[in-house]
């Protein structure tokens, strides 16, 4: 059957019958192949939008988690130094000092017991047995960099998230005994003076006119919150900022 | 004309039969392999638009899925912002664990028979009760304490209006008591919010609103726990008592201001806010409405409430200090998925956490 088939074929040939020129040719494999990646091309490109949308998303949240720790932080010391508002609102308890902001800290800068000065980049991660958020200071990459092998993992490895086991989930930057995810979250924080100098110290009591505390000058402080993370090989970010206040009972912020 | 017409016809069907003896025609073998080629190369192209049709479809119902789930958390932490953590309701519907706080002491609570740690005793008791110790031994019960023990140095675990949520330092063990209903109170302590993940008839989000909450069950509102109007130290009946309810056509608010257990005297009915016949104000505080979108199916809803304890009355525990917060974790899938072109074992999921922390500052039990 083949064969008669194949005989047919060089019947026909052999009666003069024109082929197709290799120009011809040509320009149809490249008509047909234009099309076909146009076609995959835009399959490729809504499954990608798919994921990028679903990673934009958790994103977004992961970052708004982080600014609304900084933003709990800030409440709990107006309500843990309630007696000292204005000197302690933008202090950092630590983990590992959890009082590191009672007493008196010594003046000129504000960050946390080691006088660090502003600005500077931190992970937040929620301790469960203490109940709250502490932004721990660590040596961070100030702008994520995937591509270019510019970083390596090791330098990333602080500011990257884990998902914890069981139900409910949970992001957090402890490794241990999770799941790594491909999210990496930094804290940028700055603390600014909006009256550019002209606030006096004096403020409701709480400062005296000889205080030189930052957090006496200045009451207003810059957060700038970004999740990085990686996706078909391309850099991905989400950055939320936000300028909070040290309003509560202040006669002037 | 039409014999033009006829001779012109006849012209080209002569000239066809003309032409006809040179050309040759397809075989029936060409005709069959071209109409092949052709049905597969049409089929394929179908099915690549077909394809590509669907994907886009499942795409744009991928967004409208998240869109919705971000609606959803978006309004929960909306109503946990604008208001504060509900302690004295936490208190009364969970409690300590009774593996911390078995009973409450006797030093604690003033005139009570019985002070196991039952949810009777404890809307009997009011949180802030379990606040108060009789220091000296007078016989009188004072709050200076702030959620320690009578000793002064231990933190008082019967002060704790929850208990643990989950313990995820303890390699996420210990799911004690999960928090499926989240209560919040507002800055003017007059309304109520419950947000609660309902399981029957399908599973989805509501919240229900209310002018006070009524958790003894005397048909008024509960006050914020034992007052002590005339200063004499003791605790007696409650001050204030609210209500809010249907007369005739009219929505009235019930006060009883003169703290005599009715609300027959003057000043204690007002009328509430708009028109009653056109405004069902009187049927939306208390009534429950759905809040999750109906395309969601909410599988799980769990609240984390941090600190345990009310950081005003707990004043001395340095562990309650912390200000009031909610973690948020919603866990849902599409419902009915067959409809949007998803098959049972590919259903959309999506597990959001996210924190909110209270915009009320300061203590509101002025």
């Amino acid at each position: 059957m083949i064969f008669k088939f194949i005989g047919s074929l060089k019947l026909n040939s052999g009666r003069k019958v024109r082929g197709d020129t290799i120009l011809e040719v040509v320009f149809a494999t490249a008509i047909l192949s234009t099309v076909m990646i146009a076609t995959f091309t835009i399959l490729q490109r809504a499954i990608d939008t798919n994921l990028n949308v679903k990673n934009r998303v958790i994103a977004l949240n992961i970052a708004r988690e982080g600014m609304e720790a900084v933003r709990n932080i800030r409440d709990t010391n107006w309500l843990k130094y309630s007696g000292d508002r204005r000197k302690k609102w933008i202090c950092l308890d630590q983990e590992t000092d959890k009082n590191a902001c009672v007493g008196n800290p010594i003046a000129t800068k504000f960050i946390n017991g080691n006088n660090e000065a502003a600005p500077a980049y931190y992970t937040v991660d929620f301790h469960q047995a203490d109940e709250r958020f502490y932004l721990k200071r660590a040596t961070l990459q100030a702008d994520i960099d995937f591509l270019n092998g510019a970083q390596t993992e090791a330098s990333r490895a602080p500011s990257r998230l884990y998902i914890t086991p069981g139900v409910p989930k949970r992001f957090t930057h402890v490794a241990t005994g999770n799941t790594p995810t491909p999210f990496y979250r930094q804290v940028y924080l700055d603390i600014e003076n909006p009256y550019d100098g002209a606030l006096t110290p004096a403020v409701d009591g709480f400062c005296g006119a000889g205080d030189t505390d930052d957090s006496c000058q200045n009451s207003r402080l810059k957060v700038i919150v970004r999740t990085y993370w990686e996706e078909e090989s391309r850099q991905r970010s989400v950055t939320l900022e936000a300028h909070l206040y040290d309003f509560f009972e202040r006669d002037e912020y | 004309m039409i014999f033009l017409n006829a001779m012109n016809i006849k012209k080209i069907t002569n000239r066809a039969q003309f032409s006809s003896s040179k050309i040759k025609g397809f075989t029936l073998l060409e005709t069959l392999i071209a109409t092949g080629i052709a049905s597969v190369v049409i089929t394929s192209a179908l099915s690549i638009v077909a394809t590509i049709y669907f994907s886009q479809k499942k795409v744009q119902f991928s967004h409208d899925f998240f869109a919705e789930n971000r609606f959803l958390i978006e309004r929960i932490t909306q109503v946990a912002r604008n208001n504060t953590i509900d302690y004295d309701r936490y208190f009364v519907e969970m409690g300590p664990p009774t593996n911390v706080c078995n009973n409450f002491a006797t030093a604690q609570v003033p005139n009570g028979a019985s002070f196991d740690n039952t949810k009777e005793n404890r809307a009997l008791l009011g949180y802030p009760t379990v606040f108060y110790w009789d220091t000296n031994s007078d016989g009188i019960q004072d709050r200076n304490l702030g959620g320690m023990e009578l000793n002064g140095i231990n933190a008082d675990d019967c002060t704790r209006a929850m208990g643990n949520t989950f313990d995820y330092d303890a390699g996420g063990v210990l799911p004690e008591e999960p928090i499926r209903d989240l209560y919040l109170i507002n800055a003017g302590q007059s309304m109520r919010v419950q947000i609660s993940h309902a399981i029957a008839p399908e599973l989805k989000v509501t919240m229900n609103r209310q002018l006070g909450a009524d958790t003894d069950g005397d048909g008024k509102a509960d006050t914020w726990g034992p007052t002590d109007t005339n200063g004499d130290g003791d605790i007696e009946a409650n001050d204030l008592d609210i209500d809010i309810a249907w007369s005739g056509a009219e929505c009235q608010l019930f006060v009883n201001s003169n703290s005599d257990g009715d609300f027959n005297d003057a000043n204690e009915v007002f009328p509430v806010m708009g028109d009653a016949t056109t405004e069902s104000w009187c049927d939306q505080v208390h009534l429950t409405q759905d809040i999750s979108p109906v395309a969601l199916q909410v599988e799980d809803l769990d609240f984390r409430v941090a600190p345990l304890f009310d950081p005003y009355l707990a004043f001395r525990n340095d562990v309650a200090q912390v200000h009031p917060m909610v973690f948020v974790n919603l866990n849902s899938s599409l419902r009915n998925p067959d409809r949007y072109g998803f098959d049972a074992t590919n259903i959309p999921t999506i597990n959001f956490e996210t924190a909110a922390s209270s915009r009320v500052f300061g203590n509101i039990r002025r």
